[in-house]
Parts: C-alpha cells; sequence; structure tokens
C-alpha cells in the first residue's frame, strides 16, 4: 500500500466539504477521483498535499503518517500536485519553471538544467523550452504543471484537472503523456471531468458526491452502476 | 534579468561594456580632481550598493521591505560604538556592522515572513522606528540625539572612500550575481512568482525568504558603517530616517528597475544627480518636484528604467522567435 486515506474529513464553516472518505492507492497504479463540481476532489488533493489540514482522518505514505505536513515536505516525501488553476513561474522561461521543481532533488544548477532538459524531453515540450511562461497557451500551462511536477521526481503525482480547456489532439496527447508517465513506475491521482480520459487511463475510480464516496471500482463498474449514473454521469452516458 | 538562463548566456557576451565601466570607475579618480564630483560619485555607489542589497530581497524574493533603515543604521551604530566604546578597529566594524544588520534582521524575519500581504514591509518600517527611538533615548548608550562623531575615521582621503565603496559594491554585486544563478536565487524568483506553486515543488518559502532578508541586511549593515566612516557623523534621525534612507532605497530600486540587475545602479545615479540638482535649482521646492518627477517615472514606465528597456527587447525578441 502506498499511499492510505483513512476517514478524511473537512469542514469549510460549517460546511461539510469532504466527508469520512477512504481509499487506499497501490503502487505504479493509476486512481481516477471523479464526481460533480463541489464534490469535494481538489479538497482531498489539498489535504494530501498538504495545503489543508484535515478536521479528522489520516493519511498514510508509505504506512507513515503525513496528514497535517507542511506542503514542501510533503513534495520532498515524494508527493507532487499540479494546480488546476495553473499557477506557471509566470516571468521565468519553461526551463527555468521545471529547474525549480527539479532543484527539489538536485542542488547543482548545471546539473539541475541537464535534468530538466531531460523532463522536457519526455514531455515533449523541449521546443519551448526558451519561451517565457506568461506567453505560453493554456494547453502548455497544463503540460508546464506536469513537466515541473515530474521535475521532482514523485513516488505518487497528483493531476487535478490537466485536461481541463483542452482542444481534442491536446488530449489525446495529455493521455500518451500519463501513459509514459506510469511506464516510468510513478504512480497517479488523476481528478478528471473529461470522461474519455478518465475511463480509459484509470485502473480503479472513486466516485465523490457532497464530499462523500459513493463507489469505488474499475471504469466499466462505475460506467454501469446506476448510483453513479444517477449523481454525476446523467441520463446520456446512462444510454450508451 | 528576469530571465535567469538568458542572463548567464548575456553575462558572457555581456562582460566586456562592465570591464570598460570597471577600467573607467578605475581610472577616474587619477585624473578627476574635481572633489565635489568625486563626492557625487561615491553618493552614486553607495546608494547602489543599498539599491542592490534591498533589491534582493524586494525586487527578486519580492518580500518588499519599507523599513531598511533598521538595517542600514544598526550597521552604522555597530560600527561606531564598537570603536568608541570598545575600542574595536573600524576596519573589522564593517564586518561587525554587516553581522549586526544580519542579527537584528533574523527575530523580524522569522516572525513577519509566515505571513503573505504587506505584513512584512510594515513591520520593517516599524522596526526601523523603534530602533530610532531606543537609540534617541538611551544616551548613556548611544548618545542619543547628540549623535557620534568619529574624529578619526577609517580613512582620511575622498579618493580612498571612492576605491572602498568600489570594491564593496562590487563584492555585493558579484556576491548576489553569484547567488541568483544558483538554487537559491531561483528559490527567491519562485517564491516571488507563485508562492502556492513554490511550497508545492518543495521550497520551504519561510526560511528562503528569511536567507534572502539576512543577505539583504547584512549588506545594508556594512553600507551603514561605510557612510558613518564617510560621513564622520551619524544621529538617530539620519541613520533611521524613513525618507532620507528607508524609502530612498525603494525609490533608487523602482526608478531604475525592480527585479533587474542593473537597475538599482542606474536607479541610484538617477536620484543622486536629480536630488543635488534640484537642490541647487529649485532650493526648497525640490522635494516637490522631486516628487512630480517619481509619479510620472511609475506612471510611463512602471518596471522602471531598466524593466522598462527589458520588456521592449523581450518583445522584440519573442515576435522574432515565432
Amino acid at each position: 500500500m502506498l499511499l492510505e486515506v483513512k476517514g478524511l474529513s473537512k469542514n469549510f464553516a460549517g460546511l461539510r466539504a469532504v466527508h469520512s472518505v477512504d481509499f487506499t492507492v497501490q503502487k505504479g497504479e493509476i486512481l481516477g477521483l471523479i464526481g460533480p463540481n463541489g464534490a469535494g476532489k481538489t479538497t482531498i488533493f489539498n489535504m494530501i498535499s498538504g495545503s489543508l489540514k484535515p478536521n479528522e482522518g489520516r493519511i498514510l505514505f508509505k504506512e507513515r503518517d503525513i496528514t497535517g505536513l507542511s506542503p514542501p515536505r510533503i513534495c520532498l516525501l515524494g508527493i507532487t500536485r499540479t494546480f488546476q488553476i495553473v499557477k506557471p513561474l509566470p516571468r521565468l522561461t519553461v526551463l527555468e519553471n521545471v529547474m525549480v521543481g527539479v532543484f527539489s532533488k538536485v542542488k547543482d544548477a548545471r546539473k539541475a538544467r541537464g535534468r530538466a532538459l531531460e523532463v522536457l524531453e519526455f514531455t515533449e515540450q523541449l521546443p519551448k523550452k526558451d519561451l517565457v511562461a506568461s506567453s505560453l497557451t493554456l494547453g502548455e500551462w497544463k503540460k508546464l504543471e506536469v513537466s515541473r511536477a515530474l521535475a521532482t521526481s514523485p513516488e505518487i503525482l497528483l493531476l487535478d484537472e490537466c485536461m481541463a480547456g483542452l482542444n481534442t489532439k491536446e488530449i489525446s496527447d495529455a493521455i500518451h503523456l500519463i501513459g509514459k508517465i506510469r511506464e516510468r513506475g510513478v504512480t497517479i491521482i488523476v481528478i478528471e471531468h473529461v470522461m474519455k480520459a478518465i475511463m480509459s487511463i484509470s485502473d480503479r475510480i472513486v466516485v465523490l458526491n457532497h464530499g462523500e464516496k459513493i463507489m469505488e471500482g474499475t471504469p466499466e463498474q462505475v460506467a454501469n452502476d446506476p448510483e453513479v449514473i444517477k449523481a454525476y454521469l446523467g441520463e446520456d452516458y446512462a444510454k450508451r | 534579468m528576469r530571465h535567469l538562463t538568458s542572463m548567464i548566456r548575456k553575462k558572457k557576451k555581456g562582460v566586456l561594456p562592465i570591464v570598460i565601466l570597471l577600467v573607467i570607475l578605475i581610472i577616474l579618480p587619477l585624473v578627476l580632481k574635481n572633489q565635489y564630483i568625486l563626492h557625487l560619485i561615491i553618493l552614486v555607489m553607495m546608494w547602489a550598493a543599498l539599491g542592490i542589497s534591498w533589491n534582493l530581497l524586494g525586487g527578486y524574493t519580492g518580500q518588499v521591505s519599507f523599513g531598511h533603515a533598521a538595517f542600514f543604521g544598526v550597521g552604522a551604530y555597530a560600527a561606531c560604538l564598537l570603536h568608541t566604546k570598545l575600542g574595536v578597529s573600524l576596519w573589522a566594524g564593517f564586518l561587525f556592522a554587516g553581522v549586526a544588520g544580519a542579527l537584528i534582521s533574523i527575530p523580524i524575519g522569522a516572525i513577519c515572513l509566515r505571513l503573505r500581504g504587506p505584513y512584512f514591509a510594515l513591520s520593517v518600517l516599524a522596526l526601523a522606528e523603534v530602533l530610532r527611538l531606543i537609540t534617541l533615548h538611551w544616551k548613556s548608550f548611544t548618545e542619543g540625539a547628540v549623535g557620534i562623531l568619529l574624529i578619526v575615521p577609517v580613512m582620511g582621503e575622498s579618493v580612498e572612500y571612492y576605491y572602498l565603496i568600489l570594491g564593496l559594491g562590487i563584492l555585493i554585486m558579484l556576491t548576489i550575481a553569484y547567488i541568483l544563478r544558483r538554487r537559491m536565487g531561483f528559490y527567491f524568483i519562485a517564491i516571488r512568482e507563485d508562492e502556492d506553486a513554490a511550497e508545492a515543488l518543495g521550497i520551504f518559502t519561510t526560511r528562503y525568504k528569511l536567507y534572502s532578508l539576512i543577505i539583504s541586511a547584512f549588506f545594508t549593515g556594512i553600507i551603514g558603517s561605510f557612510f558613518a566612516n564617510y560621513t564622520q557623523f551619524i544621529d538617530p534621525y539620519i541613520v533611521f530616517s524613513i525618507g532620507e534612507v528607508s524609502i530612498a532605497m525603494v525609490l533608487v530600486v523602482v526608478l531604475g528597475g525592480i527585479g533587474t540587475f542593473w537597475g538599482p545602479v542606474v536607479g541610484a545615479l538617477i536620484v543622486v544627480l536629480l536630488s543635488e540638482g534640484f537642490r541647487s535649482f529649485f532650493a526648497q521646492a525640490s522635494i516637490l518636484v522631486y516628487g512630480a518627477l517619481i509619479i510620472i517615472v511609475i506612471l510611463f514606465l512602471p518596471s522602471g528604467i531598466v524593466g522598462s528597456i527589458k520588456a521592449k527587447y523581450h518583445l522584440y525578441t519573442v515576435s522574432k522567435g515565432e
């Protein structure tokens, strides 16, 4: 068991954003986290990555309790997240953005530069390396989020809607990239609204609604579950 | 200088103008016999050194300080008091001044740099005021408003101070250029650009902001003791001044170009020359004209002189690249 989430709860001034959620993640798998807007998906990411402290519950990473540790501490332990609303370092170039990620593991600037170039080659962003991050398109920003997170050499990568707002071509590129990342042995948790994508890449899917887990299973099980269809996927999807 | 790797590349190409500037600065006092102009150049170099120190924290790390007079004044007083009370050499005083500036910055930074927003900028302003009041009223130790007169400063001749501040300025610039090319420099800039992203990438933001503050305060303290030696006299109103020190440091950087490497040098040149020029032309109205000019520059060149030139240059290269 690489990651274990037990009884996780978070309230915002009386609003139950996440309520007693449990799930586990095995090494090397891709876990999908889906649910309607406001279901608590990003809140769970915020708690795993340390930017929010849960009101109740535990998060265990490799049997170690990491609940409530600070974001940089959790990143250095091996869990790195991307942001749904992208947070590039706007006045740095793409390469420099990725170098900042690499510096979490590599101290020397020259080595970090070399490693960052490797990461950019892997994510196929090398041609953009000298562009200032603020001048990129949304699709490139989303990809830069992934490149930069990958640069920290995480064991678990938390991808928060890295395909939202992308066109069809960019989505299939992203699916391909996630597959490549997994082949490197990185465990991935994905939040995604693009159904085609989440169904094709996930090994297992956890479905949330109103802050609670309503279902967990393979993509097929989830897609055919009446409860899930009612809560989230809608009638159109049910007919297929 | 916003783009670090391009800065490193330009460094190699841009060495020649820097060497020429350096040679001119080294031989200038040998040919220039006008003491007043020499004095002005010393002031420009001193303000450039202060601006560069402030810029590391305010421009590169994004933590604006309205109270760097705290570190400037503590440096000045540390060197003078160690000399007059304990007989410590004024040469050693430069080092102690830096250390004193750095030490005083640690508690305020460790507490206030945890917060985002204007809290740090304002609490340093308060720190400078508190220190001014302490030195003003603790007469048995600091001589209060009477101030401290350095009868025998570290050196005598203006030319000697010229080379001293040139050396100190170069030392500070080289140190900061070195830091900016290392991991620490990348981390400072990452914090300025986006603190959430920086934390998610494994950066302990409070700790790195504190490093930036300590380095900035160390250099500011050293220049404080230079000022004390050069003018031979300090009092609490001068060295802990909000307008003449704290805000002047911000102005030097903002006019020249915040977060640019050469911005503070350009800013120092303009601020020193203008304030001298205005003083003789406009007399009492000089501050008014000075203020109006600053408003104009901030309105039309919001990223400062060097910053605006860079922005233009950058637009050009991007459109060419596409």
